[in-house]
């Protein structure tokens, strides 16, 4: 009996010991994924800074000193040999800019003094912070929370520049023979690839009848997400259009929304609504949506096919890891229950 | 055996964390931003009427004859229902037209008149007198134009702004013009009065046009002329003895 508790003890432990090596791993795994959008260290955008190198106590640079004029000059009789210990060396000297330069005989370029923090210096990973920024503009105007846009206007002109519509005390009106073309442009203006979409809303309000309104929506590559080039919408179709896409760093979409209510249509039904806009308003509103986020891949190109990513990669080794996980779980306790079952008997 | 089921217990619950937080760490920290416009309009107001009210011709008219001192019925038609008008009748109901409303789109306001017939006798010598009963006697029309014994009225507000037949009332009243948005129709039209009268004139006998609207009268009765002289009827003719013309006010956008 006490060899049979014994025994039994030691598989629990075991079984307990395989499972937490097991979490321990998706652990790692899942901070990996979690934190994997740190910054990468990238040569190429800091020359000042000290690549990581394979040591050997050789390391052979020019330093400068930084005149009066701001200048580094980097001369021959300058060099200095600093061992892999020393690096820091040269700031400790007063030195502002040591530039990795392998030639020992041509200078440099002289370039003005940039101030650099100790830290920058150290050869180590350097991080660069990545700045996602998303706005939308029609014309000369950011949009922020309740802007006014025209879509539609206080009065129309017509082609010999005589107002033929205008609303009274200032308000935005709509009549037969009158139309518009509204642009707007989504802008990508941070540094990393951003998801997008676009939706439009219409309604009217005030009456039952439909207005005879028409619209086109067309993109910036020219493709109509509504309508065609000879082909005009009812504009309550505005509620269909939505449109999605990526934009790579400082990449922008355009969209223009045209409407109009053409003078030579039902004479009746202009005439009727004219008349029932005396007593009440009958209102045309039009909202347009748009929404960002960062993506997955801040170095996406856009509406191109994104790469793979080792970020991809890693989920699904995680997720190979849980069922691994699982199934050895479940293996240990079929394995047990037999034993058990062999015990006894 | 308690012991090992809480192990357990507690290891299916770190698995179940760690699942969930591999599911959602893709998530995290990620950037996320809307932006919404809204705009709205109404349809522009248009509310114009043009109304007309009032009736110029009735079947009989009554007569206040301050000189014989007769009051009561004038003229009659007892054989038709038609309309009718005679020396000494005018209408007491004026026709009144308007045109109101501002609208917020510019408009064209067309005022146009038809006139198919108008009462007239040309102008035209040798006609035959049938005031005196002599065979023989003749008159000349002299009206330049020819005698129109109805006299139209056109008076804007209180103000006359044409008198005469027809053919005057459509030339002064007749035309369009356009209106930019948000002009008060009613305050540039205003109200539009037409009347009519055929003047008996004041004189017991009044030597004017009494020959002229005696054979208007016996060419619509149909007796027969002394002298006996062929006239035509017609619009164009050397004669008409009816009215007939309608207005017709029309208000349209323009583009």
């Amino acid at each position: 009996m006490n060899n049979y508790k014994s025994l039994r003890k030691d598989h629990s432990n075991r079984n307990i010991s395989i499972i937490l090596v097991m979490l321990i791993l998706l652990e790692i795994c899942s901070l990996a994924v979690l934190f994997s959008r740190l910054t990468i260290w990238v040569q190429n955008e800091n020359e000042n800074v000290f690549p990581l190198t394979e040591k050997t106590n050789l390391t052979s640079i020019k330093v400068g000193k930084m005149d009066s004029d701001g200048f580094i000059r980097f001369d021959e009789s300058s060099s200095l040999d600093l061992g892999a210990d020393n690096h820091l060396s040269a700031i400790d000297k007063g030195l502002n800019i040591i530039k990795l330069d392998n030639s020992s005989t041509s200078l440099p370029t002289q370039t003005p003094p940039v101030t650099k923090s100790p830290e920058d210096t150290e050869a180590s990973k350097t991080e660069i912070p990545r700045n996602p920024g998303f706005e939308v503009t029609s014309g000369d105007t950011v949009w922020a929370g309740d802007t006014d846009v025209e879509i539609f206007k206080v009065s129309y002109e017509n082609g010999e520049g005589v107002i033929t519509v205008a609303g009274q005390n200032n308000d935005k009106v709509i009549a037969p023979g009158t139309n518009n073309k509204f642009s707007f442009t989504l802008k990508n203006t941070g540094d990393v690839s951003l998801n997008y979409s676009m939706s439009m809303e219409a309604y009217v309000s005030g009456t039952d009848f439909s207005l005879p309104v028409v619209v086109r929506v067309v993109d910036h590559d020219g493709s109509y997400c509504l309508g065609s080039e000879d082909h005009w919408e009812s504009v309550l179709f505005l509620n269909k259009v939505s449109k999605k896409g990526k934009l790579a760093a400082e990449r922008f979409a355009n969209f223009t929304l045209e409407w109009q209510w053409p003078f030579e249509g039902d004479d009746k039904l202009d005439t009727l609504l004219g008349n029932l806009a005396v007593e009440d308003d009958i209102t045309l509103t039009i909202k347009i949506n748009t929404f960002a986020s960062e993506c997955d891949d801040p170095d996406d190109p856009g509406d191109n096919p994104p790469p793979q990513t080792g970020e991809d990669v890693l989920n699904n080794l995680v997720w190979a890891l849980v069922a691994v996980t699982v199934a050895i779980v479940i293996f240990i306790y079929s394995k047990k229950m037999s034993r058990r079952k062999e015990l006894y008997e | 055996m308690k012991t090992n089921k809480m192990l357990r217990l507690a290891s299916i619950l770190m698995v179940a964390a760690m699942i969930s937080t591999c599911a959602i760490s893709g998530t995290f920290a990620k950037y996320v931003t809307s932006d919404d416009v809204a705009d709205k309009a109404t349809v522009a107001k248009f509310g114009v009427v043009v109304t007309a009210t009032g009736s110029l011709f009735d079947t009989k008219y009554t007569a206040d004859d301050t000189h014989f001192g007769y009051s009561g019925l004038a003229v009659e038609n007892t054989t038709t229902t038609d309309n009718l008008v005679a020396p000494g009748t005018k209408n007491t109901d004026p026709m009144t037209f308007s045109i109101t409303g501002t609208p917020e789109v510019a408009v064209r306001v067309d005022i146009k008149v038809n006139v198919n017939e108008d009462i007239f006798l040309a102008e035209k010598n040798g006609l035959p007198d049938m005031t005196t009963g002599n065979p023989d006697d003749t008159f000349n029309n002299t009206e330049a134009g020819g005698y129109y014994p109805v006299v139209f009225t056109l008076k804007q507000g209180s103000t006359v702004i044409a008198e005469g037949n027809l053919a005057k009332i459509k030339e002064v009243f007749e035309g369009s013009k356009n209106h930019a948005p948000n002009t008060d129709l009613a305050a540039i039209y205003g109200e539009y009065t037409l009347t009519w009268a055929w003047d008996y004139g004041d004189e017991v006998i009044d030597a004017g046009f009494d020959k002229h609207d005696t054979l208007l009268g016996d060419l619509k009765a149909g007796t027969a002329l002394n002298p006996a002289i062929s006239l035509t009827e017609g619009p164009d003719a050397d004669y008409n003895l009816d009215i007939d013309f309608n207005i017709v006010i029309t208000v349209t956008q323009i583009d």
